[in-house]
Order: structure tokens, then C-alpha cells, then sequence
């Protein structure tokens, strides 16, 4: 128990530090959530090169705002909210993000899927998804956040983020069928 | 529409992946915060620079012009150096250029004549007392012929008790080329001898009671200026 406690106001002093431009402290906080940043920046951006400048550039502006980081919340969450966010801003730079307007939602009949993936599989059904469809889903599905929420985040309406997701997972379910059925013909 | 149970997986099981980062990743990230760091240091020392210039500036430009107010003792301070200086440089004058006897009568004129005008300068400004103005205009026409006359006489090698009070004071008020009628708007009842008097004595007062005097009337004076302060 005594750990978690010293862990937690270890990560204070860290920040206190980093906030004063420490750059030991800096490095610190760097070296503990990179890697996890780095694989959230590649759940919304397929070139991992590209992933990882986004990455940088979050965690600049991490350091620079760390001051109004509140300690409300986790840390780590905190960061990946900056992270995400970024992601959003690149992929609109990028205009590669297109949300289709149709605001028709379906209710959907998906079958269960109870098989287990692997994460690389995971990953190539995410990446397959059309960026608009990929972007709702992983907001949606991933990261937990409510379609109004969505719907703020990338300045669409709460049906078009309804109507994204009722793509994706219809989309995904396809595919997943695909995989299945060439798996089962390579058996 | 809530995540389904194939998506909770998808959660789990990314939420807990991780990307090693290249080598380069966390060079590149110190070089940019280095770069941010030398970018907000001038720009925030230059502002507490500039801040605390602004405020030096104009504490001093209100003092300077406060001082104005007080014409009685800055004037007294003022006067006497200028008046010892050029005391002593006629004497030296005298001595080393053997001049007539006009110019040293000249120039004890000039000295009262300065004298005068300085402190009728001072008081043109602001204050409370009004006075008929041609009492004022009479002697200012005084003063004036006078300054004329002398500063034809006046000789490079010195520096006149004009120029000297001038540059000491405010320039604007007195001005060595004066051919052009002046524009007092005068208030202020001029006693020139109990002036005089006042100056005599303030020459007996120690140093630090002058300076303690003077502060205390510079900030009589504020307070005034400030209470005037709507009153143009």
C-alpha cells in the first residue's frame, strides 16, 4: 500500500519539477507514458511514423500546459485526452477525415462475435475502417466517450456519430466473417 | 448501443498495448523543448524590463514636472549654485580678461534679472491666487529688455546665468533666444524682496533641512497638482 502512495506523490514532485521546466523531470514523465501514448496515436493514424510525430507534438504541448493540469482525474488520462485530441487536429489537417452526411442510424442485429483476437488483428480491422467510421469507433468503443461528446469533439451532429458507428460495426462485422471464413479455408 | 462484448475486447486489449518509440523520439522532444524554453525567457525578462523602465520614467517625469510647483525652494537650491558659479566666474573674468566695469554691473542685473524671471516662470504655473496681470507683464518687460541687452554682451567664454538656470530647469520655460513676447498666464503676486529674504535664509538652513523641506512641499505640492488636476 505504502508503494502506491510513494508512486503517487513521486508523480507530483515529477510534475512540480517539469512544470519548472526541469528537464530530468520532463524526461521522466516522457520515458513512463510514451509508449502507451505512441500506441494510442496509432489506433487513429496508420503510418507509425506519422503516429509518432503526433505524438511529440502532444506531449509538447503536455509540458506546456502542464500547469493547468488540476490533479483531478488521472495523470495518464489527462495526457491522452492531449494525445487524442492532437490526432484529431493532424487528421483534419490531413482532410483525409470524411464523415458521411447521412444521419440514418440503423438498429443493429450484430451477431456475437465471441472469438478472440489478437491486438495485431485488432489493429488491422481498425486501420481496414474508412477514417470517418474509424475515428467515431475508436471514440466511441475504445476510449468510452458518449456521441454527444463525439459529436463535439469533431463538430459533427450526434446522429451523424450514431450513423458512423452503425457503419463501423457493421463494416467490422463483415470483415470479421472474411477472416473467418479464409481461416477456415486455409484449415 | 452500448460497446458490445467483441469491442470491449478490442478495448482491453488496446488500452493496454504499448509502442516502443525510436531513439530519436525523445532528442526530438528536447530539442523543441529547448527551443520553447530560450523563446519565453527574453520575451518575459523584457516585459519586467520595460515594465519597471515605464514606471522609473514616470515617477521621475512626475516629479521632475512637480518640482515646478515649488519654485521657492527648488529655485532657491537652483539659485544659489548659478549665482556662486557665476560669481565666481566674474570674478575669474575680471581677474584674467580685465573687462569694464559695464559688464560685471550687467551681469549682476542679469543675475537678479534671472533671478526674477526664473522664479516669475515657476510661479506662472498653476496655483490658486490670482493676481492683476500687469504687474507681471511690467516686470517680465523688465526682464526682458534686460536679458536682451546682456546676452549681446555676453561673451562665449562663459557660460551665462540665463543658460545655467536653464539648463538646470526646464527648458521650455526659459529659452536664451527670448525675441518673441512670452505668454504668461500669471496669477501669482510677486514680492520680490520677501523672496529675497526667504532666499537668504534658506541659505542659513542646513542641507538635510532643505531636503526634508523639499520634500515635504514637493508632496504638499502633488497633492495640490493632483487636486487641480481637472481644473484646466
Amino acid at each position: 500500500m505504502s508503494k502506491i502512495i510513494d508512486l503517487h506523490k513521486d508523480e507530483k514532485t515529477l510534475i512540480k519539477q517539469a512544470v519548472n521546466n526541469n528537464r530530468y523531470a520532463q524526461q521522466q514523465i516522457y520515458t513512463k507514458y510514451a509508449s502507451k501514448m505512441l500506441s494510442v496515436c496509432r489506433q487513429y493514424i496508420k503510418d507509425i511514423h506519422k503516429a509518432e510525430d503526433v505524438m511529440i507534438t502532444a506531449f509538447m504541448k503536455v509540458f506546456t500546459n502542464l500547469q493547468s493540469y488540476s490533479h483531478e482525474g488521472s495523470f495518464e488520462g489527462w495526457i491522452r485526452r492531449i494525445m487524442i485530441n492532437e490526432c484529431i487536429s493532424f487528421l483534419r489537417v490531413q482532410k483525409k477525415v470524411h464523415y458521411t452526411e447521412e444521419e440514418y442510424f440503423f438498429e443493429e442485429n450484430l451477431d456475437e462475435i465471441n472469438e478472440q483476437f489478437s491486438v495485431e488483428q485488432i489493429q488491422i480491422l481498425i486501420d481496414a475502417l474508412p477514417d470517418g467510421y474509424r475515428m467515431v469507433f475508436n471514440l466511441y468503443a475504445i476510449e468510452g466517450y458518449k456521441h454527444q461528446e463525439i459529436s463535439e469533439m469533431l463538430g459533427i451532429s450526434e446522429g451523424t456519430s450514431k450513423s458512423q458507428l452503425s457503419h463501423a460495426r457493421k463494416l467490422l462485422q463483415q470483415q470479421i466473417l472474411i477472416l473467418n471464413r479464409k481461416e477456415n479455408e486455409a484449415k | 448501443m452500448k460497446p458490445n462484448k467483441l469491442e470491449q475486447q478490442f478495448r482491453e486489449l488496446l488500452q493496454n498495448r504499448t509502442i516502443e518509440p525510436s531513439d530519436k523520439a525523445w532528442d526530438r522532444l528536447d530539442a523543441m523543448l529547448s527551443v520553447a524554453e530560450k523563446k519565453k525567457k527574453p520575451i518575459r525578462t523584457w516585459w519586467f524590463v520595460a515594465a519597471s523602465l515605464l514606471i522609473l520614467l514616470s515617477i521621475g517625469t512626475f516629479f521632475f514636472k512637480a518640482e515646478k510647483f515649488s519654485p521657492t525652494f527648488h529655485n532657491k537650491v537652483v539659485i544659489d549654485q548659478p549665482i556662486l558659479e557665476t560669481e565666481s566666474k566674474i570674478e575669474r573674468i575680471v581677474n584674467h580678461e580685465k573687462t569694464t566695469e559695464i559688464i560685471p554691473k550687467k551681469i549682476e542685473e542679469k543675475i537678479v534679472s534671472t533671478k526674477k524671471l526664473t522664479v516669475s516662470n515657476d510661479f506662472s504655473l498653476k496655483r490658486a491666487n490670482t493676481t492683476p496681470n500687469n504687474e507681471i507683464a511690467v516686470q517680465e518687460e523688465k526682464v526682458e529688455s534686460k536679458e536682451n541687452s546682456v546676452e549681446e554682451v555676453a561673451n562665449k567664454k562663459y557660460i551665462s546665468a540665463q543658460s545655467l538656470l536653464a539648463q538646470i530647469e526646464n527648458e521650455k520655460k526659459i529659452s536664451p533666444t527670448t525675441t518673441e513676447p512670452r505668454k504668461f498666464e500669471s496669477k501669482i503676486q510677486i514680492d520680490a524682496n520677501t523672496l529675497l529674504t526667504e532666499t537668504e535664509t534658506e541659505m542659513d538652513e542646513s542641507f538635510k533641512n532643505r531636503a526634508l523641506n523639499e520634500f515635504l512641499n514637493q508632496y504638499q505640492n502633488i497633492k495640490t497638482a493632483v487636486s487641480n488636476r481637472n481644473k484646466e
